[in-house]
């Protein structure tokens, strides 16, 4: 085989194996056949030196967009993607929905004299709040309505509030790209971080295209009264940790609450939810090292004590990392193969029927209980909502603010719930 | 029975096909020839024709050779394909012909009228 060859035949390795098994070889006999200019010696010296030609190359790289994205199998595989999108677009709403209600909860405690560790309770007396009720953003409930909205099929009004909802994040973003920091330097590069999560994750909503059915609504909003019920434990808890040494942030709550969500087997028989796992881990991920990297920095810009914080960052990122891996792997080989002519041209008769060896079209999920079933397993999941309302719960950012701050610091780093779900904290 | 000709490369795909068989290369040869050298099929491009077509019916395996050591599978045209084909002419001659017929209407625009 010349260098040649070799080379062109690493550019087929874009095709789907099942296309190449068909037509590599008679691809690469072609191919040579059309780089031959009779001229021996350029043809000898081609043979060891050539690389195909751009136009060679794209027109490989085309033909494998076309296969992967048009063929039967890939569009099963983008329907199960696009029902994952849509369940994480309204665990995301939910995630945001129950930063109000936790708010209102964490204001109440701190007012109505519940008790508080001690060494709170002096970080309290010494630097007293100016507004407990500050954090409580009660555009928060655009999130509910949006949530609610997408139930009820009114999707373009359901996708307006959730970018509507996520305005006034961006707007304390902006304000503070503008203005500045009173914190340190890379805090602002944090809530840009904080931020583009968030808002990747708000526009998964898009998923809600006119033409798919509204989900079912009684076990989302069951899932909705759950998460409610999860966010006074989600609003109080942050007010517990030590506040001189603390060990868990709202990441590492999220990693946490992610993993006990992944490591559940039954999650896993639904090919959208598991999928949808899978999605939600990636802004664990995202939002686990943008902190990580924030407590990094402050480390070494102030003599704060973040070790212990730090080191378990560390070890949630590679959990989550890890685990997801392993989810991905094993969930690609559940997919159905990407086709082009699954068989060889040579087999007969109807050698070239593809159709036959792609399993049936999935029709669109309009349960996401009840979601597309590649596995057998037709039974709903119990454990889903109870699950999905933990992780929902866990992804309330209230105990990230400035962590690592000394004992002294301000009460507004303690108390610094963010209302809006950005980790901005206002 | 799936689609029809398709895109212009199909179009010159089976038309390099209808006198007699032809290998992958053949087919390029050729086509660039019928077409005056406008269309000059990339591999990646004729195969992905080529798979579209053998897939639709209106292109099958005729034979497979050994030559200098490579394989060369010769492809045809099924029946399918040259009524698909004739089909093609047909509504491009019909196209043609209207146009021809729209031409022959025009009148240059007189100075001084609506």
């Amino acid at each position: 085989m010349s260098v040649l060859e070799d080379r062109y035949r690493t550019v087929l390795r874009l095709l789907p194996a099942s296309y190449r098994a068909a037509w590599e070889q008679e691809m690469v006999s072609t191919f040579r056949d059309s780089t031959r200019t009779g001229d021996a010696e350029y043809d000898e010296f081609q043979d060891d030196f050539g690389r195909p030609k751009v136009a060679e190359v794209v027109s490989v790289a085309v033909l494998a967009a076309r296969l992967r994205l048009t063929t039967p199998a890939a569009a099963a595989t983008r329907a199960v993607c696009a029902d994952a999108l849509r369940v994480v677009a309204l665990v995301v709403l939910l995630v945001n929905a129950v930063a109000l209600p936790a708010a209102i909860v964490q204001y109440w405690w701190l007012t109505a004299g519940m008790p508080l560790p001690e060494a709170t309770e002096r970080a309290l007396e010494a630097h007293p709040v100016a507004d407990p009720g500050a954090n409580i953003d009660v555009l928060g409930v655009l999130w509910v309505a949006a949530f609610l909205f997408l139930l009820a099929g009114q999707y373009r009004v359901g996708k307006l509030l959730a970018v509507i909802a996520l305005a006034p994040s961006v707007a304390v973003v902006l304000a503070m790209t503008v203005k500045g920091s009173d914190g340190p330097p890379s805090e602002v590069l944090t809530r840009w971080g904080d931020l583009l999560v968030y808002a990747a994750m708000v526009v998964t909503v898009a998923a809600f295209l006119p033409t798919h059915p509204a989900p079912r609504r009684r076990p989302w909003l069951v899932a909705l009264v759950l998460v409610v019920a999860v966010s006074p434990v989600v609003g109080v808890v942050p007010l517990f940790q030590p506040i001189d040494g603390p060990w868990l942030d709202w990441p590492g709550l999220l990693c946490l609450a992610w993993i006990a969500v992944a490591l559940v087997p039954r999650i896993h028989r639904s090919l959208p939810a598991a999928a949808a796992v899978i999605l939600l881990g990636l802004p664990v991920i995202g939002l686990r090292l943008v902190w990580l990297a924030y407590y990094v920095a402050l480390l070494a810009e102030s003599e704060s004590d973040g070790r212990l914080l730090i080191t378990v960052a560390v070890a949630e990122t590679l959990a989550v990392t890890a685990i997801e891996v392993v989810l991905l792997v094993r969930i690609i080989r559940r997919f159905p193969p990407s086709v082009g002519s699954q068989r060889d041209p040579t087999e007969r008769p109807q050698p070239f029927d593809q159709h036959d060896v792609v399993p049936a079209p999935i029709p669109a999920v309009t349960e996401h209980t009840a979601p597309i079933e590649l596995t057998a397993r037709p039974k709903r999941n119990r454990y889903a909502i109870p699950l999905t309302a933990l992780l929902a719960g866990a992804y309330i950012p209230g105990t990230e603010q400035a962590q690592l701050m000394p004992a002294t610091a301000p009460p507004e780093s303690l108390i610094g719930f963010d209302a809006a779900g950005d980790g901005d904290g206002d | 029975m799936g689609g029809g000709v398709g895109t212009e490369q199909g179009f010159f795909v089976l038309t390099a096909l209808a006198d007699r068989p032809r290998h992958g290369y053949g087919i390029v040869q050729e086509v660039a020839e019928i077409s005056g050298g406008r269309v000059r099929l990339k591999v990646g491009t004729l195969y992905g024709v080529l798979e579209r077509l053998v897939r639709d019916g209106l292109v099958e395996l005729d034979r497979e050779e050994v030559h200098s050591g490579r394989l060369r599978r010769y492809y045809r045209l099924t029946d399918d394909g040259r009524v698909a084909l004739q089909e093609d002419i047909a509504r491009q001659q019909a196209n043609a012909d209207l146009a021809t017929q729209r031409l022959g209407l025009w009148r240059p625009a007189v100075r001084g009228t609506a």
